[in-house]
Order: C-alpha cells, then sequence, then structure tokens
C-alpha cells in the first residue's frame, strides 16, 4: 500500500450495456487500494410493462466485481468473480444464500470518507429471512418517497461489504437514475445505479 | 344545463313543501331587525359567541383566543368555499392534502375540529376534512377558537375548533337567489328561503356548484385541477313548544361527483387511469332545549350523520379489471348539557354524551366495524373579582378500543379597565386514532405490500404468518399494542386591546406539545419480499408562534386589518437525533454531518404568514370594495434527498402571496352585483402547488326580497 488513489477524478460514463464503470485502471495484480466511482450500472434495467400492469425488468441481477470494476456475465453467477449483484433497488452480496463466495456486508452511519475501518465482527451474510443489505424504504441504503416517487440513497449511509474472496470494500450509494441527476424525479430512467467504492486488494482492513 | 333543471326542479319541490307547512306568511309581521349601531365601543368584540365555551358569551370575555368572521364580511367577500374563507384569515394556512385544509397553530388539518352548529362533521380523508366541501351561503358566523379545546369537545380539538354556524332565521319572509360565473366554467347557483310565523321559524337553502377544472400540465394526460360537481341542501327548522320549552332540527344534504384521467409515471413509464369519484354526506341533528330557570339550561342533543365515498378507478392497462371501493362512515351521537348560573360568581357547564362509530369499506378488517365512545365534562367559570375571571374544565372519555382518556384545562383572564384582556391557559389536546389506524386490513394487489390496523395487528399478523406468508416478524410482537391517541400540552397567552371604538389589538403567543404521533412502520417482511405496515406511537413534535393583529375602522364601512404569524416547529426525534450526529446531508457528491441551524422543522410550515383585508366604500358611488392578500413564506415541500428532513434549499416551496378582489355594486334595493378577482395577481406554481389554479375573474348577481 505504497500509493493511494483518493480522488474520483478519473470518472468515465460509458454506453449503456456495455459496460457500466470506470475504473481506476489499475491493474488487477497491484495491491493498491481502488477508489473509483461506477456510473449508471443497469440494475435490471426497465424493459416493458408486466401483467400488472406495472414496469418490469428481465428479472435479471447485474453482477460486479469491485476488483475490477466490470460488470460480470450472468453466466459466471455461480463463480467467485462477482461481489455485489444489483437489481431495481435490491443489493445482494456474493456469499449466504446468493452466491459461492464469502461476501458479506453490513451498514454504518458515518462520512463515507471518516470510515477508516472495516470492522472485525458484525458481517451479514444474505439469508432465505434477509439480505445483508436489507430491502425496503429506510431499511437499507434509500429512501423511497411516496409522494414524488423518487428514489433517494441514504446520506451518511456507507455500505460496508466484503467481497466473495474475502477482501473488504466500502460503498456510497449515489443514485439510482442514469445519469446519477442532482435532484431527480419521477421522469428519469430508473434503476441504474452509480456509487462510489473504495477497495482494498491486499486482505487488510484499512481503506487506505 | 341538465343538472341546473334538475337542482332547481328540486328546490322548488322542497319549498313548496315548506310553504304548505307553515301556511302563507304575513308580510306585515313586525321586522326583528336591529338597529346596527356604531357605538362608542368597539362592536366586533360585542359579538356573542358559542364555541369557546360551549355557552353564549360576548366575545370580549370568553376566557381563550376567539376569533368571529361575521355575516356581513363573509358576504362581501364573496368567497365561493369555506377554505377560500378562511384562507384570508390571520394564523389560518391553507393546506392541501388529500383535501384542502386549514392549519392552525402549526399543526396540520388532522388536528381542527370541525364543527357545523356545534356538532362534528365527518368524513376525514388522510386526516383532512376538505374544506371545499362547504358552501358559505347558509353560514352566519364562523368561529375560530385558538388552542386544545379537548377539555369541552372531546377528540380531534388539539389546535383548535372551527364552528361554523348556519343562518338562525330572523325575518318573516326572506327569498334569495344568487347566480355566480367565474374562470374554469365555474358556475354556482343558490336559492334559500326563510320565514317566521309565530311559534315556527324555518330555512331552506340549495346550493349548486360546478367547474370544468384546469390544466396547468396541458401536455400530461388528464386535468390538474378536476372538474366537479356539487350540491348542497340544508334547513333549520325551529319551533317554541311550551313556554321555556323550544325545538330544533337542522339537516344537511350535500353530493360531489368528480371526473378525471390521472397520468403518473413509474420508473420512466407513464400510466393513465380514469377516476369517477362521489361523495356525499347527509347530516340530521334535533335537539330540544329547556330553559328550567333563569339560568339553568337544558340542552338534549341528536346527532345523526352519514359520509359515503364511492370510487372507480379503471384503465392503467389493457384488460384490467376496474377497482371499485367505498367508504361509509356514520355516527350516531346523542349528548345531554346543562348550564347554570350560580350566585354571582360561577357558572357551570356540565355535559354528557355518548357516541357510535361505524365504518364499511372494503380496506378494513371485517369490512365493517364500529366502536363506542362515552364521556363526561365539566366546566367551571369562576369571576373570581371584577378584573379576574378563572375558567376550568376537563373531560373524561372513554373508547371501546383504546380506554380511558383524560383532558383537563385551566385558564385565567385579567380585565383591566373595560378593554383590557389577558388570557393565558394550559391545556390538553387528544386526537383518537383513526379507523385506518385502527382496523385498516389492506393488501395492495399490484405492488404486494401490506397495512394492518393496530387493533387487529396481532391477529392478522398470526394469521398470515400461520398461512405461510412472513418470510420474518421485525417486532416484538408480544409488545405490540394498540395504538393510543396523540396528545398534546398547549400554552396559550395573549392580549388585546382597544384605542377608542375603531382599533383593536391582539398579540398572543403558543406553544404546543404533541406526543404519540402515529405514523405506519413495517413490522414483518412476506416471503414475497414485500413488507407489512401497522400503526405505531412514535414520535413528538413542538409548535410555537407568535401573532400579532391589529384592525382598523376608520368608518362604518371601512375596515383595514392586519395579521401576522411567526412560526417555530420541530419534529424533536429529529432534533435528537441531529444532536447524536445521527443526520447527514450531501452536497456535491459529499456528505457532512448536520447541526440543528441546518434542520428546517416540519414539513409544508411557513415561518412568517401574514394576511391583509381592507375594505372601503368607493368615493361617489355606492359600491364598496374588498381587498384581501394572504402572504406565506417558503416552506418543506418534501424531502429530496434521502434523509427524510427538510435540510436543503431546494426542498422548499418558495414564498408567495395570493390577492384576492372583490367588487359590490348594489343595482337596487334588492339585487346586488358582485365582481372580482381570485389570485388577482396570477401566482401559479405547477408542479408544487397543483392546487393554485391561475388568475379567475367572477360575476355574481344576488337578488334578495330585503
Amino acid at each position: 500500500m505504497k500509493s493511494r488513489i483518493t480522488s474520483f477524478s478519473m470518472i468515465l460514463v460509458l454506453a449503456l450495456f456495455v459496460t457500466a464503470c470506470d475504473s481506476s485502471s489499475s491493474n488487477d495484480d497491484s495491491q493498491e487500494v481502488i477508489a473509483a466511482r461506477a456510473s449508471d450500472v443497469p440494475s435490471d434495467p426497465i424493459i416493458g410493462i408486466g401483467s400488472d400492469g406495472r414496469p418490469v425488468g428481465a428479472n435479471a441481477f447485474s453482477f460486479f466485481s469491485l476488483r475490477t470494476g466490470q460488470i460480470v456475465a450472468s453466466t459466471d453467477s455461480a463463480s467467485t468473480g462477482w461481489d455485489l449483484g444489483f437489481k431495481g433497488s435490491t443489493i445482494i452480496v456474493n456469499g449466504g444464500t446468493s452466491g459461492p463466495g464469502n461476501g458479506a456486508a453490513q451498514i454504518v452511519d458515518d462520512i463515507f470518507g471518516d470510515v477508516m475501518n472495516a470492522p472485525e465482527n458484525g458481517w451479514i451474510q444474505d439469508s432465505a429471512d434477509t439480505y445483508a443489505i436489507p430491502t425496503g424504504s429506510g431499511n437499507g441504503w434509500y429512501n423511497y418517497n411516496f409522494a414524488t416517487q423518487v428514489l433517494s440513497p441514504i446520506p451518511g449511509r456507507v455500505l460496508l461489504v466484503r467481497t466473495a474472496d474475502g477482501r473488504y470494500a466500502k460503498v456510497s450509494m449515489i443514485s439510482y437514475y442514469q445519469g446519477a441527476p442532482e435532484t431527480p424525479t419521477g421522469d428519469d430512467t430508473a434503476r441504474f445505479l452509480t456509487f462510489d467504492y473504495v477497495f482494498q486488494p491486499d486482505g487488510s482492513r484499512k481503506f487506505q | 344545463m341538465s343538472g341546473n333543471t334538475c337542482f332547481i326542479l328540486r328546490f322548488a319541490l322542497g319549498a313548496t313543501v315548506l310553504f304548505g307547512l307553515s301556511g302563507s306568511v304575513l308580510p306585515e309581521a313586525a321586522r326583528a331587525q336591529e338597529a346596527a349601531s356604531d357605538s362608542l365601543r368597539n362592536y366586533e368584540m360585542e359579538a356573542v359567541v358559542v364555541t369557546a365555551t360551549r355557552s353564549p358569551s360576548v366575545l370580549r370575555d370568553v376566557p381563550v383566543p376567539t376569533r368571529v368572521i361575521p355575516a356581513e364580511q363573509i358576504q362581501a367577500r364573496a368567497a365561493l368555499r369555506l377554505s377560500d374563507l378562511l384562507a384570508e384569515e390571520p394564523g389560518m394556512v391553507l393546506s392541501h392534502f388529500l383535501g384542502t385544509g386549514i392549519q392552525l397553530q402549526g399543526l396540520d388539518p388532522a388536528y381542527t375540529l370541525i364543527l357545523i352548529d356545534g356538532e362534528p362533521v365527518i368524513g376525514r380523508n388522510g386526516g383532512t376534512l376538505d374544506l371545499d366541501r362547504f358552501t358559505i351561503t347558509d353560514i352566519a358566523s364562523i368561529e375560530v377558537v385558538q388552542g386544545p379545546s379537548s377539555s369541552l369537545y372531546g377528540s380531534e380539538a388539539l389546535a383548535g375548533v372551527i364552528n361554523i354556524r348556519t343562518r338562525q332565521p330572523q325575518e318573516p319572509f326572506r327569498a334569495l337567489v344568487g347566480v355566480r360565473r367565474q374562470t374554469h366554467g365555474t358556475e354556482n347557483l343558490t336559492a334559500s328561503l326563510e320565514g317566521m310565523m309565530g311559534r315556527y321559524a324555518w330555512r331552506l337553502n340549495a346550493d349548486r356548484l360546478q367547474s370544468d377544472g384546469y390544466d396547468l400540465h396541458p401536455e400530461a394526460p388528464g386535468l390538474t385541477g378536476p372538474g366537479y360537481e356539487t350540491e348542497t341542501y340544508s334547513s333549520r327548522f325551529d319551533v317554541s313548544l311550551i313556554s321555556g320549552l323550544s325545538a330544533r332540527i337542522n339537516a344537511r344534504f350535500a353530493t360531489e361527483e368528480q371526473r378525471n384521467v390521472r397520468g403518473f409515471q413509474q420508473e420512466g413509464y407513464a400510466f393513465t387511469f380514469e377516476e369517477n369519484e362521489q361523495r356525499s354526506d347527509l347530516s340530521l341533528s334535533p335537539s330540544l332545549i329547556w330553559q328550567a330557570g333563569i339560568g339553568n339550561t337544558w340542552t338534549l342533543r341528536n346527532h345523526l350523520s352519514d359520509y359515503r365515498t364511492e370510487s372507480l378507478l379503471s384503465g392503467g392497462i389493457d384488460g384490467r379489471e376496474p377497482e371499485y371501493s367505498t367508504f361509509d362512515q356514520g355516527i350516531r351521537k346523542l349528548e345531554l348539557q346543562n348550564d347554570q348560573i350560580l350566585g354571582t360568581w360561577l357558572l357551570l357547564n356540565t355535559g354528557a354524551g355518548i357516541q357510535r362509530e361505524i365504518v364499511e369499506a372494503g380496506r378494513i378488517a371485517g369490512v365493517s366495524r364500529s366502536n363506542r365512545t362515552s364521556w363526561l365534562f365539566s366546566q367551571q367559570q369562576f369571576i373570581l373579582s371584577s378584573t379576574i375571571d378563572l375558567t376550568t374544565s376537563f373531560r373524561i372519555d372513554h373508547h371501546s378500543d383504546y380506554g380511558w382518556q383524560l383532558s383537563p384545562k385551566a385558564g385565567f383572564m385579567l380585565k383591566s379597565r373595560e378593554t383590557v384582556r389577558f388570557r393565558a391557559s394550559v391545556g390538553t389536546g387528544f386526537k383518537a386514532p383513526t379507523f385506518q389506524q385502527l382496523y385498516m386490513d389492506y393488501t395492495n394487489p399490484v405492488a404486494g405490500y401490506s397495512v394492518i390496523g393496530s387493533a387487529d395487528a396481532s391477529a392478522l399478523l398470526s394469521e398470515l404468518e400461520s398461512s405461510g406468508q412472513i418470510r420474518s416478524v421485525m417486532t416484538d410482537l408480544a409488545a405490540f399494542e394498540t395504538v393510543v391517541p396523540e396528545s398534546s400540552v398547549s400554552y396559550n397567552l395573549s392580549a388585546d386591546t382597544d384605542w377608542g371604538p375603531a382599533v383593536h389589538l391582539h398579540v398572543s403567543g403558543f406553544r404546543n406539545h404533541v406526543r404519540d404521533l402515529i405514523e405506519t412502520l413495517p413490522i414483518a417482511i412476506k416471503t414475497n419480499g414485500m413488507q407489512v405496515f401497522s400503526y405505531v406511537n412514535l414520535r413528538r413534535i413542538v409548535t410555537q408562534g407568535l401573532n400579532a393583529e391589529i384592525s382598523w375602522r376608520p368608518s362604518a364601512s371601512s375596515r383595514l386589518a392586519l395579521g401576522y404569524q411567526f412560526l417555530d416547529t420541530r419534529d424533536l426525534d429529529v432534533i435528537e437525533g441531529i444532536d447524536n450526529g445521527e443526520y447527514f446531508g450531501r452536497q456535491n457528491g459529499r456528505d457532512f454531518r448536520l447541526g440543528r441551524s441546518d434542520y428546517g422543522g416540519l414539513f409544508g410550515r411557513s415561518r412568517h404568514t401574514a394576511s391583509l383585508q381592507f375594505s372601503a366604500d368607493i368615493p361617489h358611488s355606492s359600491a364598496d370594495i374588498h381587498i384581501r392578500g394572504a402572504l406565506k413564506s417558503r416552506y418543506g415541500f418534501g424531502d429530496q434527498n434521502g434523509n427524510l428532513i427538510l435540510d436543503t434549499d431546494q426542498e422548499y416551496v418558495d414564498g408567495h402571496t395570493l390577492w384576492n378582489v372583490t367588487l359590490n355594486q348594489p343595482l337596487s334595493g334588492f339585487a346586488q352585483l358582485q365582481i372580482g378577482l381570485v389570485n388577482a395577481l396570477d401566482h401559479i406554481n405547477a408542479n408544487q402547488i397543483p392546487s393554485l389554479s391561475g388568475r379567475q375573474v367572477f360575476a355574481a348577481l344576488t337578488l334578495n326580497t330585503r
């Protein structure tokens, strides 16, 4: 951990569906901390109207690797090649009932930059009862406003993630809408996630 | 116009029946007309009011701050609905959520009791009793009592009481017809008849209002403000039976129909629904008044009321079943009250009553439910000396679901000279849980989440559990109890004084602590991943503020009134959370801890509101003009940044002032023309205030037998 990449300056918004991230272009074998923003990661985008009249997606998770900053093909969903899965507002980890990995998560309320370490205890894996990052407004990473029909990430809510291979990361959700508009409305295209993350590849709990 | 024809026919039929009952009218009967003299005293303060103490007393001497909107103001301003009229009063702020309500002392419309002639009005939706439902043509005066009055009236009287007093028949014969046209195809027809014959006095009113609605978003499907059609019939019948004993029957029937196409966006997809809603509202209030002796009155009141809505929602997607739902609410109330004057120093008001409430709706567990409230209240008005009055009161309510509720209140008044009054009071208020909060049993057929009422939560949850629909329970069910009423402790201070006969000054301050606010909370997760919600007593809020008002009557027909309110509101649990560092904001993608100064208080509250009312004769003419302005400073609209509280500038609606102007021109002894502007400066905020259409112009013609 000699050099640090702590800025989010290398943000790229790439074409939809092709790839959905930028990365700090660090090569995978280095042990440098990765700090990056993933932009417009498709999270089961809407493809039509269901029989009940509501918009539906393909009902499929997108799988994301924090190490590579890339989307992992769904054919690899049974592997440890991914760390987080996204479907609508639901986030799964690669562990427990959701995947074969050692993944887990926990939530803390703090300023993203102030979270220096991943804790030793408190890790939760996805189970049949509940996900490590709970669903529902106010329970996990977002609040849903019924009046404006807008889903907003909760400021100060940090998702701590243990990856499939036992590394640690912290994630701050930025937006649920395509292009991450500052003040989204019901007209914006939903189910495209933007988030900041810091990934520590060396196996330690330190985020710097 | 077939609707109009039908309306006129109905009215004519009713009128004929009443004429048949009361016989011919004698035009030479004496006019019970009091010369409204402009005496040396400020006569506005000499009005007799009934709401503050549940018994007649002079406005100047009531123990709690009370405002009266007198008949001539109501008539002269030519407001269309009750909400329009109230919005022009200082300290009364309109709020729009599932109808138009009044925010009093910074509390939501749900916390103000609405009475018509002393009897409660039902039919609240999401807490709001839609004041657009009420025509003003049969109103004689409106009394507004500020501060908690649960010690006399029970539930809902936390922020105050608005009592609509209908016109008492007081002329041998009077007939009135009015027609009004207004922008947006709004058309109002009114007719009123009244008469007195020996021991009988009667009044019959009919009012029909229709509007085409308005559209602030032409690009979106449907109208922003849907068109509607409403009819209101009301009547009053007074008879003196034998010496000292009189009877009265008030009846009211109203219907409303509203149609609209609604479109909404969900996750970028647009849907349209056709909506058709019908409301009807019926009440009958017979009462007996017995003057048992000098200063000893017994009143037996019966009140039967029904409120029903039917709504049909269709569309959305082809082939989908239309959704039909009904809501039917009724109350049956019986109450006995005794008012006594004991010696020269004590007025005693005592009462007891019982009320049964019934609700029938598809979303209620068991479809039909009822509950029972019984109560006892007592008020003691002590005249301690020529300068000090002390008023104490308490009420005990017992409810079949949530049990006992005690509401005490005490206030004293210091009188100095004829015209200076200081008032101070401490009182309690409460608001009973609603039917939804107690008995709801609803699963959204589309989204799959469920909401269950707190009275049945344990039972309904075990039912869901045993049928295998529950994945996990989030709350300790054993600790889950039926919600208790939301309750408040409030302090009110005020001072009033006259400067001669023409000027009246009023300053007041208030502070309300409300606790046990009922909130929805997820209590379980279903196997389909959706949540089960129920109701719990959670939050505590504080509202406090200052009012200042001055009214000046330079001549008999001119008046200038200015009002200002400073309001400060807060959620105490949010304050606690901020102090504990639990609330965050986000600016330019960076999170930071919020401090107390970042918190803007409760949503929908303007820190500063002001009102202006001006009336004057127009020189060299018989016309008079009435100008009213209502200012609101910015107020919170809704959370935008995910922390659920009001903290950033983009979460506010800009402040604004609304102006209304009315010009009255008598045409002859019996005809009057009124023309006017509503929202004269054409303030529009299509996204944040859809209830506000642009400028409207109206003209109204009234013919009166007088």
